[in-house]
């Protein structure tokens, strides 16, 4: 008896043993990292005090030391802060917002040396990037959209007037004022993308203006898009040329992007190449899905950009071929390139995706580190250095870059 | 006196343009939300209330519409669409927006069918998570299909702490009674499975079974994928944009949670719903199963090995009770990570496998250029002379191969249904935006604000205020 006591007893230890060895391996002890290990983080900062960050504000980077992003206060409350880009730390704050309950819905914002501007809603606001002090904030008369453009220190954007909605204009603004005065009112049509503004070979400033003007009676008649040159020096209209086809979805929001002699803008659903100078179309590649909130870039003769239809492409900027195209995820952040790597927030998954720009091949997709509910957010991720720069609806993030 | 002339001109001067400017008549855009199948009003609540004050949108015009579910769609969709103040001769961008959750997606798409024209309800629809070709899980329900999974569950869940709770047939066997124990953890490894089998069948037929069975009335089981009802709709007469919920892994914990909490989440603060209770739950399940199924695999070890060296059969016995019951538990860990998640996408159609009937030389190698050539299926045969030769002379060598699809879900209608609209104007995802989530959620709200900004629409275009 007493040996099978002293069996019993022998055994339990074993047991114990070898349950607690197995228990190394159990769920509950492993902690869980949602990362494939490919993300190194160098800083994370918080950006909440209560909830998490529902506005959406593009991470910008200031003189390489400053990280520009959104926080949030309370529930419909947000403020801007700049963050040491070293550390993280929060250098400054800035929530002198018109209304005391701002969603912060911002598509862009432009940095002019030390002023930022941005705007939505007909309220126009320009920080200081080295204090976080308002420099100057109006309000207009016009529905201004949240996406605006740039060229020296002026600023460009179309938007309806409140009083007449169904007539655009485009306007400028003075990034060192704030004075904002129109300069093109669309006889017909509508033009809701952002002006692109440049200077031509004579020394005019002109602007790359997309108008859309609905090709029937019927929303079924889709809309035509042109587009139009207008020298803002000269104050004429140099040519307004037809561009692709009708199309039931509008081209709204980002503007063109030009780079050597060559525009290109999204319409409807499809990318379109024309010639800056003539207006003449060099090509259009049609899609079944638009790129509307993803947008695209163009760099090294090549456009990158994430379609609703759920494929990432990079197009010959030249011919408008494929070069390669890849499955994604849809609805998709803005893209921003550094090194030959695509980074991105993936629509579907609200994962940070790095992509090799030559083939369009994952180098990684990674979660948030601490928001595993929505993701990362989705705006533009932005980057210098080797690093990259991100957020997700608590924290702002340095990571090593993939390159 | 000149100089108070010249200030009060002034005066009225510098105000006369603000008055200007506060008479001018901006359009006040009216919206009309529809909740979905066994949805109140609340479900819209914090876009019903917060839209108005950040756009240009007329609450007290904008409908936030409840109604009845045992209806037809039909009798639905009048009785939700009639009172509403449609087109009114306002214009374009004061004209009311519908916008359905699920079966309120179809209702919107059936009312914009019944009234066209000068009668129309609405300039253009906004569907949130519609199942516009269907929702599966009712064929799902239909077919028995729930019904076996449930069954599925319930042993692969319960048996391992049934041999547990039944038997006592491992202290039997360790304390050598060699045939009570053999008595019992036999019973125990039979009657587990009858013990559970009997419960899970109660359960369903005492609880969930009637409640299951609701959508075989109108007007959930016109829903169900293939039904002629779903086909009525066509094409939508005004504008129509999709936004589609992309729900993460596991859908079946978070719909759960979701599930148990659908009417606290309209009074959550916005954006603060959370979906992983359960799923933390399943974790820590899945966790007590695996160590209960380590410890029954080492109980299997140690009792055998002690059987043999003292040459007690009953260690042998209990090795192989407790290795039947290791394996018990091991299956309930696997079923309760990923079966049952699995079994989920089936039920709600977001996982499906093609068939696909094709010839045995589907796919030829060639050695010259030494890569595959892939050779039309026999569904891609156009010609019909051609096909119908290749039926006649290939009968009895085709095969078929199964292909497994993963659609992307909101945790209960997959992206293809919820994007099934004809001359569908745009679609676009919210991330996270589980099915019952939906009414109160970052994603959509953002992707609400996306629309409204659309200046190019302008059945859409619902500007900010100043």
């Amino acid at each position: 008896m007493k040996k099978h006591n002293i069996s019993i007893s022998l055994l339990s230890i074993i047991l114990v043993i070898l349950i607690a060895a197995g228990c190394s391996g159990c769920d509950w002890f492993s902690p869980t990292n949602p990362n494939n290990g490919n993300l190194s983080l160098v800083w994370q900062s918080k950006l909440y005090t209560t909830g998490l960050v529902t506005g959406r504000f593009p991470n910008i980077i200031y003189e390489n030391r400053i990280v520009i992003t959104m926080a949030q206060i309370a529930e419909y409350e947000t403020k801007i802060v700049g963050l040491d880009i070293e550390t993280g730390r929060q250098l400054w704050e800035w929530k002198d917002f018109f209304l005391e309950k701002e969603e912060g819905d911002f598509y862009n914002a432009i940095l002019y040396k030390n002023r930022l501007v941005f705007a939505s809603g007909g309220r126009h606001y320009c920080i200081d990037t080295e204090t976080g002090k308002t420099i100057w904030k109006n309000r207009t008369n016009n529905a201004t959209s949240s996406v605006i453009s740039q060229l020296g220190n002026k600023y460009y954007y179309s938007a309806p007037f409140y009083d007449n909605l169904e007539r655009t204009a485009v306007f400028a603004g003075e990034i060192e004022t704030g004075e904002i005065y129109e300069i093109y009112r669309l006889d017909s049509g509508r033009t809701s993308k952002a002006p692109t503004p440049f200077v031509a070979p004579n020394g005019d400033i002109c602007l790359a203006i997309i108008q859309g003007i609905k090709a029937g009676s019927d929303w079924t008649s889709g809309i035509q898009h042109y587009a139009v040159l207008f020298n803002h020096t000269q104050n004429k209209v140099l040519y307004s040329q037809k561009i692709g086809s009708p199309d039931i979805v509008g081209a709204d929001f980002r503007a063109p992007v030009i780079t050597k002699g060559k525009v290109y803008t999204d319409i409807g659903k499809g990318v379109v190449c024309y010639d800056a100078e003539t207006g003449t179309t060099l090509w259009n590649k049609s899609l079944n899905g638009d790129v509307l909130f993803s947008h695209f870039i163009v760099q090294d003769d090549k456009v990158y950009f994430n379609c609703e239809n759920g494929y990432r492409y990079a197009l010959d900027a030249t011919t408008g071929f494929v070069k390669w195209q890849e499955s994604n995820t849809g609805t998709c952040s803005p893209i921003f390139m550094m090194n030959n790597v695509l980074y991105y927030i993936g629509g579907g998954d609200g994962k940070l995706y790095a992509v090799d720009a030559d083939n369009g091949t994952v180098i990684w997709r990674e979660d948030s580190p601490n928001d595993k509910k929505y993701g990362f957010s989705t705006v533009s991720p932005i980057g210098y250095g080797k690093r990259i720069y991100c957020c997700d609806h608590y924290y702002a993030y340095c990571f090593e870059a993939a390159k | 006196m000149k100089s108070y002339i010249i200030l009060v001109l002034t005066i009225i001067g510098l105000i006369a343009p603000q008055f200007a400017l506060l008479s001018q008549q901006i359009p006040e855009r009216r919206l009309t939300w529809i909740p979905g199948f066994n949805e109140r009003n609340t479900f819209w609540q914090r876009y019903f209330t917060r839209f108005p004050a950040t756009h240009h949108i007329r609450q007290d015009q904008s409908v936030n519409s409840d109604h009845q579910s045992n209806m037809n769609l039909t009798n639905l969709s009048t009785t939700v669409g009639a009172p509403l103040n449609g087109y009114n001769n306002e214009p374009l961008l004061a004209q009311p927006i519908g916008i359905g959750h699920s079966m309120g997606g179809l209702l919107s798409r059936d009312i914009d069918r019944q009234w066209t024209g000068q009668a129309r309800k609405f300039c253009a629809i906004i569907t949130v998570g519609t199942p516009n070709s269907g929702a599966f899980a009712v064929n799902a329900v239909q077919s028995g299909m729930v019904e076996q999974a449930f069954m599925r569950a319930t042993r692969a869940v319960a048996l391992g702490p049934a041999y547990d709770v039944t038997s006592g047939a491992a202290d039997l066997l360790f304390t050598g009674n060699f045939a009570a124990g053999l008595v019992s953890g036999v019973t125990s490894i039979i009657g587990g499975q009858e013990v559970i089998d009997y419960i899970g069948k109660t359960i369903w037929n005492d609880n969930l079974h009637g409640f299951i069975q609701n959508v075989n009335t109108a007007p959930a089981s016109e829903m169900a994928v293939g039904n002629a009802r779903m086909s009525q709709f066509g094409a939508p007469n005004v504008p129509t944009i999709s936004i589609w919920g992309n729900e993460d892994g596991p859908m079946i914990y978070r719909m759960a949670t979701v599930a148990s909490r659908r009417n606290d989440i309209p009074n959550d603060p916005m954006d603060f719903s959370t979906d992983t209770k359960y799923v933390d739950w399943a974790n820590s399940a899945a966790s007590v199963y695996h160590a209960a199924a380590y410890a029954h695999g080492v109980y299997s070890m140690v009792s055998g090995l002690w059987g043999i060296i003292t040459l007690n059969p009953a260690g042998v016995a209990a090795a192989a009770y407790h290795a039947v019951a290791a394996d018990a538990y091991s299956t309930g860990r696997s079923y309760i990570k990923w079966d049952a998640e699995n079994d989920y996408r089936r039920i709600i159609g977001a996982t499906w496998v093609e068939t696909i009937k094709t010839l045995p030389d589907y796919r030829v190698y060639n050695f010259r250029t030494k890569t595959w050539t892939k050779l039309p299926r026999l569904d891609d045969i156009e010609e019909p002379d051609m096909k119908e030769s290749r039926e006649m002379w290939n009968m009895d060598s085709y095969t078929l191969v199964y292909r497994t699809h993963n659609d992307a879900a909101d945790a209960f209608i997959p992206v293809t249904s919820q994007n099934a609209i004809p001359l569908l104007t745009a679609s676009y995802q919210a991330i996270g935006a589980g099915h019952l989530e939906q009414g109160n959620h970052v994603e959509v709200r953002r992707r609400f604000e996306d629309i409204f900004t659309r200046q190019n629409n302008l059945e859409y275009f619902t500007p900010k205020r100043q």
